[in-house]
């Protein structure tokens, strides 16, 4: 199946985010998730309307 | 109907607005015109992963693509130590390399935070049935044992295409 212009695109965005998120430390990388996105505020130049989901996150359960 | 926890991974965001994809394009916004219609049946999930790869698009694209997320509505879902434990197993166990960060953080975030699907046009690296049975064995492995459907968004709601302009 051909892939579309845009999945090549994601693709190739991916893989640039792979290298920055690769050089994270664990910290680094949880401020990052759950961070409020300035980087991209930044380039669109206004706030992104967006609210964190609140939901409990799942313990593992090892039975 | 049950309600519905939908991640919705970068290359569904992404068709939207592919016309090289006519069909993928028809069927992603038809799947977003259903969970608009589900009201809150359906909440939609995204991580900052998401944004950023919507965010690298061209930069009038990056608006549009970042402007949708926002208007359905999609809530950001938090990480903690938990998601990062899951997606170094998704390596260690060989589910998806290791340097694959960006996928292991999807698949991770997804499941911890009790999502039910998982949707996406990646065939590669997702909808398929060998990368389902790895990701869901890492997962039950790690003690979550709810299981996380990884399918392309005509499957989640399983209707018909209807046309829709926008």
């Amino acid at each position: 199946m051909k892939c579309s212009q845009r999945q090549i695109e994601v693709w190739q965005a991916r893989e640039k985010l792979d290298k920055r998120l690769l050089k994270m430390t664990r910290k680094e990388m949880i401020d990052y998730l759950n961070g409020v996105v300035p980087r991209l505020e930044k380039k669109l130049g206004r706030k992104l309307d967006l609210k964190t989901a609140r939901l409990q996150a799942r313990e593992p359960s090892n039975v | 109907m049950q309600e519905l926890r939908i991640y919705v991974e970068t290359s569904v965001w992404s068709h939207y607005y592919a016309d090289d994809a006519p069909d993928a394009k028809a069927k992603t916004r038809e799947f977003l015109r259903q969970c608009r219609e589900a009201g809150p049946a359906v909440e939609l999930y995204v991580s900052q992963v998401v944004l950023d790869e919507l965010g690298e698009a061209a930069e009038d694209l990056a608006d549009r693509l970042l402007h949708l997320v926002s208007r359905h509505g999609a809530l950001l879902l938090p990480a903690r130590e938990e998601v990062l434990d899951l997606a170094e197993a998704y390596a260690a166990h060989g589910a998806i390399p290791r340097r694959k960060l960006a996928d292991r953080t999807h698949a991770a975030i997804a499941t911890v935070n009790q999502v039910n699907v998982l949707v996406s046009w990646n065939y590669r690296d997702f909808v398929n049935v060998p990368q389902r049975k790895k990701i869901q064995g890492v997962n039950v492995l790690l003690g979550y044992h709810n299981p996380i459907e990884i399918v392309t968004p005509p499957e989640v709601f399983g209707n018909e295409v209807q046309s829709e302009t926008d």
